[in-house]
């Protein structure tokens, strides 16, 4: 127990109850009954961490299990490392303030690239060495899951095992074989190799790695019965997967301060450069029933005045407008206000609107990610004009004046026409604002927030290359330029750093051969990259030079079809080939219709063993 | 607000983990907690009512609190035991209410904390601080920061090596917050205080009694 020695340090940085534990619903276990520890990781501050709805999910169900006891950490900000450098406080688990090293797994949640270097940070601060071979003993366990998994090689060298796709299952699964590991003893390599033939557990170090002449990958070889495909897993019967009755209520304010329910899993849309689209298929939903249920128990044990529906689309939850109805019946009562992140408002009636406060507090926020109809067509992102239209018609009756819209640059087949209807469409919504009858007196603001496109693996641009910088400086260039200074008083413009998109891009679709480099900026300095006030690109730039790395071979680089990826050893379920039809298509501008309205064929259904909607 | 309503004191502690909660996020942190039980509680009216709890003296950050008080309104009569039962059901481990009552005395009428002081440092020094005549401190106010000699207004009792009983103004008018008291120290002695432990035991009123 660290108690005494956090006593010393606390007051000295700022918001020191996010590293001392103790909320409410946090669960605390009797040592002495405990088999498996496991100090769960988000590789992000508390305030971020604390936010995320997987966290929550199998935090609870780890300690559903009376023998496992799991706890959370989070990454200090540097005052916090600081002091406990300073002070020999090695990183603890927030329920035992205990010592992370002494735990039998030490689990990292991968959500996205920019983390990798806080990962090192965290193994590092609990005194645990960071590469997997340096560490020799069969506990602890150093795994990871989440998104990234889908391409995990960057991190590969650190990680002893990692889990693809949904982890309620198969974490169970892998804590019950160390815990027969615990009781009979067994080499870390013994364990290693009996893992990998559970379905959904990947270990990279059974697998060799080849490369051609060019730095692409030749191929890749598993060792030892490691199966040639690590299969995604997926619950089937989401209406079943478990979800936790309550949530760990922090005390200080987080990014994310409310309940959370997941209404469904997957997505019908299929826009070309969303990997979330494609790697959380199939689309499941709830019941309204186990949604409505689940909106009450969390509202009663944590006492938060907010529930938020969370999902990649709740608009298209089967009976969207029913849901709403059943929950606000019982929000309303009970005074809590129902948050719907960026819910369509276009496809519901004025009545249901009304509903839902958030709508009212939130603003009008649309992500069209492309100017012009010919480019939403290339991404297959099915919002119209007509669609913004109609809902910030409604919006504006409704005494909103300020609109949000998002876009990305760089997206494949992009021109110079593409950015010109950006500007068009901003003053197209202006036009509308000024000729609503009963809209607000105040004059309009429209944001845009321009990001840059990342290609990610699993997606049907997978094979495209990134925007170089040149490119993008030119549109964002031109963008600010026909907008001009005056329009810019109404029309705000705000744009993503390529520096950091840069570095993403590379680590999404990297390989092996960038652990060392992720390594050596780690241990000049880099961490928290993610954060604009700490990212150091000058040094990142330094470690992709000493080992002769071109990033623009990862990110600028068109691949062939047929090219090995470094994850071709993942199969999340769906058919490659489809990717390379999607890719195909959107050369040729054209759209895929939504999985409810016609099956696009990608083969997800294979693994349900029936098609995932009923078609007429 | 509704004649009917009845205010009530909770007198609780604040300790172990929960010394590190600030003053605002604890009133939240009592909010969330009423909202997890069947409390007839009175919510403020207005366009964004939420749930009424008035804290009577916050606590500075760092100090544990053994009779902390915060104030909420009932909107019917129940037993007062089987609020603070309910309470503690739920609050997290380190805060406890100890007891429900009726209010006797005005928060205005709060006049100085009662804080148990447990230091752990260079005795000699310390005691030589304790003699010094003034100990001059720099205080932020509205007008900026002043100088302020805290000697005056510093009250040590029952001093034993270290342990000892420290009464400071804690009033709407006037406040002092214990560690300016030992921020001087450290800077008197030059080091790092090696562990430092402050405990309200006490509020006291302008009449010399126990706010209660």
């Amino acid at each position: 127990m660290l108690k005494e020695k956090l006593d010393k340090i606390l007051l000295k940085v700022q918001k020191p109850s996010r590293y001392i534990g103790g909320e409410v619903n946090a669960v605390v276990k009797d040592k002495s009954k405990v088999d498996i520890r496991f100090a769960f990781c988000f590789p992000d501050t508390y305030d971020i961490g604390m936010s995320h709805l997987g966290i929550k999910i199998l935090y609870s169900l780890k300690n559903s299990i009376p023998n496992y006891w799991c706890e959370r950490v989070f990454m200090p900000l540097p005052d916090m490392e600081e002091q406990m450098r300073k002070n020999d406080i090695p990183l603890y688990g927030l329920e035992s303030l205990d010592p992370i090293k002494d735990f039998e797994f030490i689990g990292f949640t991968l959500q996205y690239e920019l983390c990798y270097t806080n990962i090192l940070s965290m193994l590092d601060l609990a005194g645990v060495p960071v590469y997997s071979k340096d560490r020799k003993d069969l506990f602890p366990i150093v795994m990871g899951g989440g998104p990234c998994v889908c391409n995990a090689e960057p991190i590969a060298d650190f990680f002893d095992l990692f889990v693809l796709g949904e982890g309620e299952e198969v974490n169970l699964k892998m804590m019950q074989l160390a815990e027969k590991f615990k009781k009979n003893g067994g080499t870390k390599q013994e364990y290693l190799e009996q893992a990998a033939q559970i379905e959904g557990i990947y270990v990279p170090s059974l697998y060799d790695i080849s490369y051609n002449e060019d730095g692409t990958v030749k191929a890749i070889t598993p060792k030892n019965g490691a199966p040639a495909k690590v299969k995604k897993q997926i619950i089937d019967d989401f209406d079943k997967v478990y979800t936790p009755d309550s949530f760990v209520v922090p005390y200080t304010q987080i990014v994310h301060d409310r309940s959370v329910v997941e209404v469904l899993r997957g997505c019908i849309r299929g826009c070309r450069f969303c990997q979330a689209g494609f790697i959380y298929r199939p689309f499941r939903e709830k019941s309204k029933e186990t949604i409505v249920n689940q909106v009450k128990s969390l509202t009663e044990t944590t006492g938060y005045d907010e529930v938020s529906l969370s999902s990649l689309s709740t608009s298209d939850y089967s009976d969207i407008e029913g849901l709403l109805n059943d929950i606000t019946e019982y929000t309303d009562k009970k005074g809590v206000n129902l948050s719907l992140p960026s819910l369509r408002i276009d496809k519901f009636s004025d009545e249901v609107v009304k509903k839902i406060k958030s709508v009212r507090r939130s603003g009008l926020t649309f992500a069209p990610e492309a100017g012009s109809q010919r480019l939403r067509d290339v991404i297959n992102k099915n919002i119209t004009e007509e669609a913004i239209f109609k809902s910030c018609k409604i919006a504006f009756e409704g005494g909103y004046s300020s609109v949000k819209l998002y876009f990305m640059l760089g997206l494949p087949t992009e021109t110079l026409d593409d950015i010109k209807a950006i500007k068009e469409l901003a003053d197209k919504i202006i036009d509308l604002y000024y000729n609503t009858e009963g809209r607000s007196k105040k004059a309009i603001s429209i944001s845009i927030s321009l990001s840059t496109f990342i290609p990610k693996p699993f997606t049907p641009f997978e094979y495209e290359p990134q925007a170089t910088e040149e490119q993008i400086n030119e549109r964002q260039k031109y963008l600010l330029d026909i907008i001009g200074s005056k329009g810019r008083r109404r029309i705000d413009v705000s744009w993503s750093h390529y520096d950091t998109t840069i570095l993403e891009a590379v680590l999404a679709r990297g390989d092996r051969k960038l652990s060392a480099v992720i390594y050596e900026a780690w241990k000049n300095g880099c961490k928290l990259d993610g954060w604009n006030e700490y990212f150091k690109p000058e040094i990142w730039d330094a470690a992709f030079e000493k080992f002769g790395i071109d990033k623009a071979f990862y990110a600028n680089r068109k691949r062939e079809y047929d090219e090995i990826a470094p994850w071709e050893h993942m199969d999340m379920l769906f058919d490659r080939s489809f990717l390379v039809r999607e890719n195909i298509k959107a050369h040729e501008e054209k759209t895929t219709a939504n999985c409810r309205e016609k099956c696009a064929g990608c083969g997800i259904n294979k693994c349900l063993g029936r098609a995932c909607f009923k078609y007429e | 607000m509704n004649e009917n309503n009845i205010a009530v004191r909770l007198f609780f502690s604040k300790t172990g983990r929960a010394k590190y909660i600030s003053a605002l996020d604890l009133i939240t942190c009592f909010q969330r907690a009423i909202r997890r039980t069947d409390i007839p509680i009175w919510h403020t009216q207005g366009f964004n009512p939420h749930t009424y709890v008035n804290v009577n003296l916050p606590l500075s950050l760092g100090s544990e609190g053994i009779n902390e008080s915060m104030d909420i309104k009932l909107t019917e009569q129940i037993d007062f035991d089987a609020v603070r039962d309910m309470l503690n059901a739920v609050l997290p481990p380190d805060i406890r209410i100890i007891r429900v009552a009726l209010p006797v005395k005005k928060h205005t009428e709060i006049e100085k904390s009662v804080y148990s002081v447990n230091i752990v440092c260079d005795y000699d020094k310390f005691e030589e601080f304790m003699k010094l005549p003034s100990v001059e401190v720099e205080k932020k106010t509205k007008k900026g920061i002043t100088t302020l000699d805290i000697k005056p207004f510093t009250e040590i009792k029952d001093y034993e090596r270290g342990h000892f009983t420290l009464i400071m103004p804690s009033g709407c008018d006037f406040t002092l917050n214990p560690s300016l008291f030992f921020d001087a120290f450290e800077k008197f002695s030059g080091e790092e205080t090696e562990r430092l432990d402050i405990v309200r035991t006490g509020i006291l009123c302008k009449d010399g009694t126990q706010f209660e």
